[in-house]
């Protein structure tokens, strides 16, 4: 008995030590997993995120690049210049977290660079300053838009004839005194303006008597004048609108408009439909082909096309 | 020491499987400087509507090209087309946005049926 008992007891150590073995064994092989797991884990992160990431092609306007957000800002400028709807370009601003002063920025440094050098660029940064100073943001882009030009108000006025004395009866004919009144030519009868389309041709001339005018011809598909028309100049701030007919000795679908200086207008038919605007004209000197300067005009055509 | 081996084997396959599905799946790289192309599709829509709004405005049809350009499309005209005619068929805008879309495809010479009766009203 006591061999067996003797026997026993390294039996029973043998046994304790494996398992102990065994457990400080499985512990190991659970740490080893985890620093696998986690070198693994770190490894596929790292080639995940900095070597090969996922390019997200859904993005939003707030993640735009710089140069892709100023993009973004002219257009949604232009666009308030097409529509005017300051809440349409507000959202549109929201979506790109942007702020009403980088529109006034991004204005401002476009008008330092080159894209101040064409008639679009300046469009662009135009509308761009228009719709930061919708909410009161001015910065440097704003002295870049000049000041509206007073409109030619230069337009005659017709003088009340004066009183003249009854001369004293006589026998030989007198000649009025004073102001002689003539009848105005009487003016146009409106007719309802044709609805349709018409094609627009804009050419440009130098001459010193027509310096900075604007000659409108509205025709009908023969090239006949149309007289009454109603057409619409801009200068993306204010409109005005004038009649053809008004010189019917000239054509009568004439009418004819002097721009002031510095400033872009397009020309449009009023209540034309389907008809385009001009492109964006401005009275810049020129040379005249006989000598001298003057600032340019232009003859723009409204043909209405046969439908 | 086989097993040590082996459990580092599976615990690295298993993290790096983790790694990717978190990475590319679940946390994808935020991208902060992205470019126009890479704008979700209704921001894409709405950028041509804007491009073609500024089209009436500026009547340049070189830099409206230019700016559709930035969109990524293969060909910025079909382009304006697509988008035309998708507003029309589905109703997705407002009319005026349409007459913009209308307008800009017509004068890049993409002008189809289904555009007619929103041409003879012209760009709002």
């Amino acid at each position: 008995m006591s061999i067996s008992a003797t026997q026993n007891t390294p039996k029973r150590k043998d046994s304790e030590g494996h398992a102990e073995h065994t457990r400080s064994g499985g512990t190991l092989v659970i740490i080893t997993l985890m620093i696998g797991l986690l070198i693994g884990m770190g490894a596929s992160l790292f080639y995940t995120w900095r070597v090969s990431p996922r390019v997200l092609t859904d993005t939003r306007p707030d993640q735009l690049s710089t140069t892709a957000r100023i993009d973004y800002l002219i257009a949604l400028s232009l666009a308030y210049a097409a529509d005017q709807r300051l809440e349409a370009a507000a959202s549109r601003l929201s979506d790109m977290n942007a702020s009403w002063q980088e529109i006034a920025d991004a204005a401002c440094d476009l008008s330092r660079g080159g894209y101040a050098s064409t008639n679009t660029g300046q469009l662009a940064i135009r509308a761009m300053v228009r719709l930061a100073e919708s909410q009161g943001v001015r910065n440097c882009a704003s002295s870049f838009i000049p000041a509206p030009t007073a409109l030619p108000t230069d337009i005659p006025t017709e003088q009340p004839p004066t009183a003249t004395r009854v001369p004293p009866p006589t026998k030989t004919a007198v000649p009025t005194l004073g102001v002689t009144y003539t009848p105005e030519p009487e003016l146009p009868t409106p007719t309802p303006v044709p609805v349709g389309e018409y094609a627009v041709n804009v050419i440009s001339f130098c001459d010193p008597n027509a310096s900075g005018v604007l000659e409108i011809f509205v025709q009908a598909p023969d090239s006949a004048g149309l007289p009454a028309v109603a057409v619409e100049i801009s200068d993306g701030i204010n409109r005005d609108t004038i009649y053809t007919g008004l010189k019917p000795d000239r054509d009568p679908g004439y009418v004819d408009y002097e721009m002031g200086e510095d400033t872009e207008y397009t020309v449009g038919l009023r209540d034309a439909r389907a008809t385009e605007r001009t492109r964006p004209l401005s009275a810049i000197a020129c040379n005249v082909p006989n000598g001298g300067t003057a600032r340019a005009g232009f003859r723009i055509f409204f043909k209405r096309v046969l439908e | 020491m086989r097993r040590l081996l082996l459990a580092l084997v599976v615990g690295l396959l298993l993290g790096g499987l983790f790694g990717l599905l978190l990475g590319w799946i679940a946390f994808p790289v935020q991208l902060i400087d992205s470019p126009v192309q890479n704008l979700a599709d209704p921001f894409k829509d709405d950028y041509t509507v804007m491009v073609a709004m500024a089209y009436q405005v500026d009547k340049d049809l070189k830099y409206a090209e230019n700016r559709l350009r930035l969109l990524g499309v293969g060909n910025v005209f079909t382009h304006v087309r697509d988008v035309a005619e998708r507003y029309i068929s589905q109703s997705v805008s407002s009319e005026e946005n349409i007459r913009y879309l209308v307008a800009l495809s017509c004068d890049m010479g993409y002008c189809t049926p289904p555009m007619q009766s929103f041409r003879v009203g012209g760009a709002p």
